[in-house]
């Protein structure tokens, strides 16, 4: 099947609903590539990063939104705001480290500086000299709308976007369950790695929201030996996980333990009683037989938490891998990974948990190494001339659809098997919707 | 890190040790680019730290202090182990398989007497030229290496490596290869 003709003001058309299919220029094409900066990513709302990075007043960061530069600062007021990294008089860039503490930026080109709170603090010359023509409130930095919710900071520039509770909406009772099942919460272990990845970001984004099957054919051999199962008992395991199409894009999979796999297996056991005492039952429920847990919120933020043993030595421990794909261009996606833990977990945990993580998800990580390599193909093959006419079979939902699971503990439509395609499908819909809408 | 020149109060190695260092080094590359990982894993210490960390962009050059580091690289014998075993077999590997061609070019050696005896720490340079199965288009690592390299029973061995990758963000899909 191919599609030969499409409106390109209406480039959802190239995900059918009712098929499964999915057009390959939707993957490829820069055009389409360039209209889903203006109509995904700068209508909706983005990660910017976690509380943990920025703890005290005066520390910033600096982060990507869409394809625009932004810095995220803890103001001196106590007050987090996330700012265009440009300014006012001719765009250049006012911060350009990754990361610090100070009371103020400087733009490098006329000395012009800001408050961290973002005002406009001293120009070149004296404002008199402007003789009063020349309004100066218009000249701070350009803020968008912070949202926090679990400690996850978001940001928009789209004025007239939902609320970030209301983007979110069901997407917080599964959040919880990860960064907020502690009455401190979750912290970041470190900056993030950063790699670039040879493929469109929805590959990743859809991949984490998530894809069952591809984790036994590109990281069988590794799971094998990570988690020490046999094959068919991963793939049983898999089989049986559910994956939930939360709503707005959103979307997880949980790929339950083994049977007779003790309860909380890989966590670190002072963290339970502090689990049962944030999480409902359903919550818990989930939690303390969830083997592998991998969720996207819409667009582009991911995470990824397991309990995984490089050595035979040692017991398996969870590791939680939070990711951002960068939209950077139709063919590449900057991939930026933290790591986290409880913030009341002891140390010795959260190195062994961070080490982990290290071996396994990052640009050398022992699984990321070979989704990497299975995205760029996909990049590869789908982006000729004959090749991007052919579509993207998501057609495992005509099979899942009615396959929901009743007494889900949940909200949102949870399916038997992280193998129905109906998760990372749901994604794609709200991408049709909103390059549909051209907007929010 | 040693100063520049060695200023500082380390002791050069001898003209001997440096030329053993050095083809040490320079054979180990040759491991690497063969992909002989088997024979690497018998030049290392069984309790080896190989690290790569973060890099990033900062006011003074250093990423202002954290209690945690997160990194590419945080590997023990056994997780080289792990990892290089996959990489042998092409149905263990989609990484791997085509294997990447690697050329591995080691500059720059410094070599000092360590404070433990029958030890010496090496710094040096590397430039990793790779081609990748989905992409023709060669791209170049460079790194820097802080080894502490000893010897056991008159051989040379791995003990440490502290890996700096100068790029802040990795301008490719993946590492699976050893620096």
């Amino acid at each position: 099947m191919k599609v030969e003709q499409f409106n390109p003001q209406r480039p959802g058309d190239l995900v059918d609903p009712a098929t499964g299919w999915v057009n390959r220029r939707v993957f490829v094409d820069d055009d389409i590539h360039a209209m889903e900066l203006e109509r995904v990513f700068a209508q909706s709302w983005l990660f910017v990063g976690h509380e943990s990075e920025v703890a005290r007043p005066g520390d910033y960061v600096t982060r990507i939104m869409g394809d625009d530069p932004v810095i995220l600062s803890h103001s001196s007021d106590g007050q987090l705001r996330v700012f265009l990294n440009a300014c006012p008089h001719r765009g250049t860039l006012v911060c350009r480290a990754d990361a610090g503490n100070s009371p103020s930026f400087i733009c490098p080109y006329h000395g012009w500086t800001f408050r961290n709170d973002g005002h406009l603090h001293s120009l070149a010359d004296k404002p008199e000299a402007y003789k009063n023509k020349v309004n100066f409130d218009d000249y701070n930095l350009v803020q968008a709308r912070v949202g926090v919710y679990a400690g996850l900071i978001f940001a928009t520039f789209n004025e007239a976007a939902p609320d970030l509770e209301t983007h979110l909406g069901n997407a917080r009772w599964y959040i919880d369950m990860f960064f907020n099942r502690t009455p401190n919460g979750a912290e970041v272990l470190g900056a993030p790695v950063k790699w670039v990845a040879n493929m469109n970001w929805k590959y990743g984004a859809i991949n984490f929201a998530a894809d069952g099957p591809h984790a036994l054919a590109a990281h069988g051999p590794i799971s094998r030996m990570a988690i020490d199962m046999p094959m068919e008992a991963l793939v049983e395991i898999a089989k049986n996980g559910p994956a939930v199409r939360i709503g707005n894009g959103h979307g997880c999979i949980f790929v339950p333990g083994p049977p007779g796999l003790p309860d909380w297996t890989g966590f670190d056991p002072a963290m339970v009683p502090l689990y049962e005492q944030m999480l409902s039952a359903g919550q818990q429920g989930l939690l303390k037989n969830m083997f592998n847990g991998v969720m996207t919120v819409f667009p582009n933020l991911s995470w990824v938490h397991f309990p995984v043993t490089l050595s035979p030595k040692k017991p398996p421990i969870n590791f939680f891998n939070m990711r951002v794909w960068q939209p950077s261009s139709a063919h590449s996606a900057e991939i930026w990974a933290w790591f986290l833990a409880d913030k009341e977990s002891a140390d010795e945990y959260k190195e062994a948990s961070l080490r982990l993580g290290i071996q396994t998800f990052t640009g050398a990580g022992t699984f990321d190494q070979d989704d990497s390599e299975a995205w760029a193909s996909m990049d590869k093959g789908s982006r000729g001339t004959i090749g991007r006419q052919r579509m993207s079979s998501f057609q495992m939902i005509l099979a899942s659809q009615e396959d929901r699971i009743a007494d889900f503990p949940g909200p949102g439509e949870a399916y038997h098997s992280t193998y129905s395609e109906m998760s990372e499908f749901g994604l794609l819909l709200k991408w049709r919707e909103m390059m549909q809408a051209g907007g929010a | 890190m040693p100063k520049v020149g060695g200023s500082d109060q380390k002791t050069e190695v001898s003209d001997r040790d440096y030329r053993r260092i050095s083809r040490f080094l320079f054979d180990e590359a040759e491991l690497f680019e063969d992909k002989d990982y088997q024979t690497w894993l018998g030049r290392v210490m069984p309790d080896i730290s190989y690290r790569m960390p973060v890099r990033g962009v900062f006011e003074k050059g250093e990423q202002p202090k954290q209690k945690f580091t997160n990194g590419y690289f945080d590997e023990d014998f056994d997780s080289l182990v792990l990892r290089t075993t996959l990489w042998a077999k092409a149905s263990t590997t989609v990484a791997e398989s085509p294997p990447s061609i690697t050329r591995h070019f080691v500059t720059n050696i410094r070599a000092y007497d360590s404070e433990e005896a029958g030890s010496f720490e090496v710094t040096s340079n590397v430039l990793v030229f790779r081609i990748r199965s989905t992409s023709t288009v060669h791209h170049l690592f460079s790194c820097r290496r802080n080894d502490r390299i000893c010897e056991v029973d008159g051989e040379l061995r791995l003990a440490s490596r502290l890996v700096i990758m100068d790029e802040p963000v990795v301008q490719s899909p993946n590492l699976s290869f050893l620096v």
